[in-house]
């Protein structure tokens, strides 16, 4: 089942200053059920505005279709969360407070919240730090908080058609919870939620990734299952690097060492 | 001792954990009574406690007395209290929508908007009788609330864009404002002629000296409004801190109750400016130690700093009253002498609360 169906996508530059290159210049693609589905590329190759038009934050050019995904904003938000880079709070809510703002739209009751909380405060390994002062927190535990928060908002939903939508999630992670991140992502997908992400470790994508989507200069470059896109080839275009490619034992999945 | 300690907070003897929120609830609902007691019984001439009681009961034998509490300080105590609940919930509101723990109604313009709306149909619409009629106290604070939405239109789409509100932008299109309002009341009152002149300084000068039975009725009926509709948005408050779009993500209606919040922190600076005249710095200081007790969930926050300003008003007005009896000071120089430290601390430390 097509969860998102985007087809000739474009992003319009907002300044004109740039020159007027789009920011996503003609991406189309399918995200099925189920799939963990990995938006890869340099800096600026437009991936944030993919993942933006995509949560309808900027306006578009081209058509994204969610078919089974009600367009009310109430009804949608039980079934799409979105987690873009950028977080603002500026409150000083604790940990708990922040995660159960994810409830808002649904109407579980306090108890059945309060639990939903717990568990995915559990699930990010933040239970420690159910009481603490989100402000005061380091980057990395105020990601995995704004994580909790989104796995949160999906949970208790009876349908198969749900979306998580994260950008860059593990940037201020240790490569522990790196991995602890990448696992509970998968777990979620092997629920039926549908994740669509950014991520810029090749190696961990190539690792979690169902199918990936390499962007170069707003350009689709390359789309397909990790073994198809990582190769020497297109990663040294994409990156602008010659690369070599190992494959992990243990992992059995290609690693990518830039040289 | 380590020499690198950390300068300290404003009230950073306030717990760092939440504190019990039934317990402070209770409490402010006991203490809004107990103040309005004492602001009756304090005053010029001291009346006590129980003589206050027998009067408010209608059983005071001393004319004097009765008259005193019913007709003066009643409805002033009431009026202040009012007005001190509608700062206390309009401030708590406004750092909600602009995201930014430093905005206040009277520092971002709003106040002076207010104001200018109301000297603009002080002086078209409303001769001497009518002024003080209470279908002139309604026009009043109908140019008030028209004044007041379009100063808090202007300033958020000067101040805000997408990762919230900066500190400086915030004040000095609060600055704008201002500036703007003051001059157009300040015209206003150039081609003015003595008569509506007159009408004009008369209700500058008024603040909530000027209480009576029609105000409060007034003040009484729109904080009820505002108290019916406010808490309603204490969810989408709560989501909205988190950021624009991830408050539209969480399935709030984004522009709509922006709009709604707008008009209604606009109506209660408004009704306040129109009867009482302009009282800075409750609704910065009021929400911030609520805040700083029980965290910013408007849940809570919403009503707790309604309840907050009331104390607060009412203690301010009796100390205004009193201090320097039997001259009354104005209560928005008490509010402005307490406050004006109190934001100055907190612009210092704002780094604290992650803002610019």
């Amino acid at each position: 089942m097509t969860i998102v169906n985007v087809t000739d996508l474009v992003v319009p530059n907002p300044s004109s200053l740039n020159g007027g290159h789009p920011l996503v210049n003609g991406v189309s693609f399918n995200v099925e059920q189920g799939e963990v589905f990995v938006i890869i590329g340099p800096n600026g190759a437009g991936k944030s505005s993919l993942l933006k038009a995509i949560t309808n934050d900027i306006p578009y050019l081209g058509h994204i279709n969610t078919p089974t995904i009600s367009s009310d904003p109430k009804q949608k938000a039980k079934h799409v969360a979105v987690l873009h880079q950028h977080t603002h709070l500026h409150f000083p809510f604790t940990v708990f407070e922040v995660v159960e703002l994810a409830r808002t739209p649904h109407a579980t009751g306090k108890k059945r919240d309060c639990e939903l909380v717990h568990d995915a405060l559990k699930l990010m390994d933040i239970t420690h730090l159910s009481d603490r002062i989100y402000t005061d927190l380091s980057g990395g535990e105020k990601q995995r908080t704004q994580l909790a928060r989104v796995f949160c908002q999906l949970c208790e939903v009876e349908s198969s058609d749900r979306l998580l939508i994260l950008d860059e999630p593990l940037t201020a992670l240790d490569l522990g919870h790196q991995h602890h991140v990448m696992k509970a992502i998968r777990s979620v997908a092997a629920q039926g939620v549908t994740v669509i992400m950014v991520l810029h470790d090749i190696n961990i994508a190539a690792r979690y990734a169902d199918k990936l989507l390499a962007l170069l200069c707003s350009e689709q470059l390359a789309m397909g299952t990790p073994s198809q896109v990582i190769n020497e080839q297109t990663m040294g275009r994409l990156f602008d690097l010659p690369v070599e490619i190992i494959m992990s034992k243990s992992t059995n999945t290609p690693v990518l060492i830039g040289i | 001792m380590n020499g690198s300690e950390k300068t300290e907070t404003p009230l950073a003897f306030l717990p760092k954990t939440w504190l019990p929120k039934h317990n402070l609830t209770a409490a402010l609902i006991i203490a809004v009574p107990l103040c309005l007691l004492l602001a009756i019984s304090l005053g010029t001439v001291r009346i006590p406690f129980g003589d206050v009681l027998a009067s408010l009961l209608g059983r005071e034998s001393n004319q004097i007395n009765s008259l005193v509490v019913n007709q003066i300080r009643l409805p002033r105590a009431l009026l202040a209290a009012l007005v001190g609940a509608l700062l206390g919930i309009c401030g708590a509101t406004t750092q909600g929508l602009f995201r930014n723990p430093l905005a206040d109604p009277s520092l971002i313009g709003v106040t002076a908007g207010a104001s200018a709306g109301a000297a603009i149909v002080i002086f078209t619409v409303t001769t001497v009788s009518q002024f003080t009629g209470i279908g002139g106290l309604w026009l009043i604070t109908l140019g008030a609330f028209i004044g007041g939405t379009i100063a808090v239109i202007g300033v958020y789409q000067l101040a805000t864009n997408q990762h919230g509100t900066s500190v400086a932008t915030m004040l000095l299109a609060g600055i704008a404002i201002t500036a703007i309002a003051g001059g157009l009341t300040s015209l206003i009152e150039f081609f003015a002629d003595n008569d509506a002149l007159r009408r004009i300084s008369l209700w500058q000068m008024g603040g909530l000296d000027g209480a009576n039975w029609a105000r409060v009725l007034i003040a009484g009926l729109l904080t009820l409004i505002i108290f019916g509709v406010l808490p309603r948005y204490s969810m989408a408050l709560n989501a909205f801190l988190l950021g624009e779009s991830e408050a539209r993500h969480l399935g709030i209606a984004v522009q709509k109750t922006k709009f709604h919040l707008i008009l209604l922190v606009a109506l209660g600076v408004g009704v306040s400016v129109a009867l009482a005249g302009t009282i800075a710095f409750v609704g910065l200081v009021v929400p911030h130690i609520i805040r700083l007790m029980i965290g910013p969930n408007h849940l809570f926050l919403l009503p707790l700093s309604a309840l907050g300003g009331a104390v607060l008003l009412l203690l301010a007005d009796t100390l205004a009253r009193t201090i320097l009896a039997p001259i009354e000071l104005p209560v928005g120089l008490v509010t402005a002498i307490f406050g004006a430290p109190f934001f100055i601390s907190l612009l210092r430390h704002r780094n604290e609360y992650g803002m610019r």
